[in-house]
């Protein structure tokens, strides 16, 4: 019996981590878009950059998550009805959550890249520069490389806080790994063999994530690393 | 990534097609309030509020897909019409009506106190002063010994069975719940063995905080839903399924 109720809570996990990764992807789309905005030379890029970090950032996920589920689809459906149409938008708890995480994680990637950004010494796109490099060229070939290192302790601490974040949608109704936890402390009333449960299963996705970073971070610090010795 | 960008597709064209197909009715439950509603071992619902709800959709032949969701998000989940119906022991009160239109009555809930075997309280505001009362957050419960147990310590909680917790470890002395939810959640197992049921049965004509008994909720622009649902209440009280229910769970009473 208990152990029918761990199986189902665990195999949510897999919603819970596949959640995690769209928003995830999403959120880097977003972060490198808004870090380029930010460094442009255009000043209302800049300014569109500045507004997005900072509304995002000081609203709370939960009023932003109830805001994308339930008003803004009301919202949409009342204009295309306005406009004669008669297309119903009624997006999944899954697909509201991570437009919203990704949305919300986008903004502190944006700050995360912008600052990996900033710690690339000006020489090396004058020296990309000299070579006769062209913007594409200098950014997938000296930027972007030169940003992961610099970027990934940012990077990680964001990813970590977005896995533990996805526990919020189950408040919308999708039916993620800490939704089954709930569902299954009730009904057994044995509360801390499931969130103990859920707990461990948030914690082994932070020990592989860490695991695989440290290996990244090695990786895209060889070339200083070699020069220190 | 092309992985990734199939299950955006995917989850995208599903939110599509629900939206632009007739669609079953849809009716949410908060599956945490065992015996009325909770999950199985396999995740499938169960419990009176979910058997209920099955037995009005057949007689009124509706095509009803019973979901479970999460509490704070079912009431704001109606109004905007992600749910067609509410069931899930909603007390009837004048504030919801408001806000929400309800069906024909379906229950009256008995609520009663539970505290450990041979405290000897007297379940009265002055026996209970000083004493540590727990009761669920936004429960009729909880509106009632809030506004009657003045001189109590009262502990909120969130879940339905984090009070029982609270009971076995001693850090309250009673609570307060539907009778049938205490009998099943907790007497009924090892831990609930040294408490039981104390004091009066409290019913809606004992204080106006346990409202006028439960129902299901509809949206209140959806007025044929609400026939519909009151024509296949009628019809399952009539055939003595809803006695049958009620024996079944809560016994003769």
């Amino acid at each position: 019996m208990l152990s029918d109720y761990i199986s189902s809570v665990l195999s949510a996990g897999w919603i819970t981590f596949q959640l995690a990764l769209t928003s995830l992807a999403l959120a880097v789309v977003l972060g490198l878009a808004g870090a380029l905005c930010k460094r442009s030379e255009h000043r209302a890029l800049r300014v569109l950059a500045e507004i997005y970090t900072t509304l995002v950032r000081g609203i709370p996920d939960l009023v932003l998550m109830l805001l994308m589920f339930y008003s803004l689809p009301a919202l949409l459906n009342q204009w295309i009805g306005a406009a004669g149409g008669r297309y119903n938008v009624d997006p999944s708890p899954f697909l509201s959550g991570a437009l919203t995480l990704g949305v919300i994680f986008g903004a502190y990637m944006t700050e995360t890249f912008r600052g990996a950004l900033e710690g690339i010494p000006q020489g090396q796109l004058e020296a990309a520069q000299a070579y006769g490099l062209g913007r594409v060229k200098t950014l997938r070939s000296i930027i972007l490389p030169q940003m992961v290192r610099l970027a990934l302790p940012g990077f990680t601490n964001n990813w970590l806080v977005l896995v533990k974040a996805t526990a919020l949608v189950s408040l919308i109704g999708l039916q993620d790994i800490m939704f089954r936890a709930k569902g299954a402390a009730e009904a057994t009333g044995k509360p801390f063999t499931f969130y103990l449960l859920a707990g461990g299963f948030y914690l082994l996705i932070a020990v592989l994530s860490l695991t695989l970073v440290g290996w990244l971070g090695r990786r895209y610090s060889q070339g200083v690393r070699e020069l220190a010795r | 990534m092309n992985r990734i960008s199939k299950l955006l597709f995917a989850t995208f064209s599903m939110a599509v097609a629900t939206g632009a197909l007739a669609e079953p009715i849809t009716i949410a439950t908060d599956a945490t309030f065992p015996p009325f509603e909770s999950v199985d071992g396999s995740g499938k619902l169960v419990g009176y509020d979910v058997e209920l709800a099955q037995a009005v959709c057949d007689a009124a032949k509706l095509d009803c897909k019973i979901i479970n969701a999460a509490w704070d998000g079912m009431i704001p989940g109606l109004i905007s019409n992600k749910y067609d119906a509410l069931i899930s022991q909603l007390t009837v009160t004048q504030a919801r009506r408001k806000i929400l239109a309800f069906s024909d009555v379906y229950d009256h809930p008995v609520f009663r106190f539970v505290a450990h075997k041979g405290a000897n309280l007297t379940i009265s505001p002055e026996g209970l002063k000083g004493k540590v009362i727990a009761v669920q957050t936004g429960t009729p419960m909880d509106a009632y010994v809030t506004k009657n147990y003045t001189q109590s310590t009262i502990k909120r909680y969130d879940s339905g069975s984090a009070p029982y917790l609270e009971l076995s470890s001693g850090r309250a002395d009673v609570h307060m719940s539907y009778q049938a939810q205490i009998t099943h959640s907790f007497l009924k197992g090892d831990s609930g063995k040294d408490f039981e049921l104390v004091g009066p049965l409290f019913t809606g004509k004992d204080a106006p905080e346990f409202g006028e008994g439960v129902a299901i909720a509809i949206n209140q622009k959806n007025a044929t839903l609400l026939k519909q649902i009151n024509e296949g209440l009628g019809e399952v009280r009539d055939s003595g399924k809803l006695d049958a229910l009620n024996r079944k769970y809560f016994g003769a009473q």
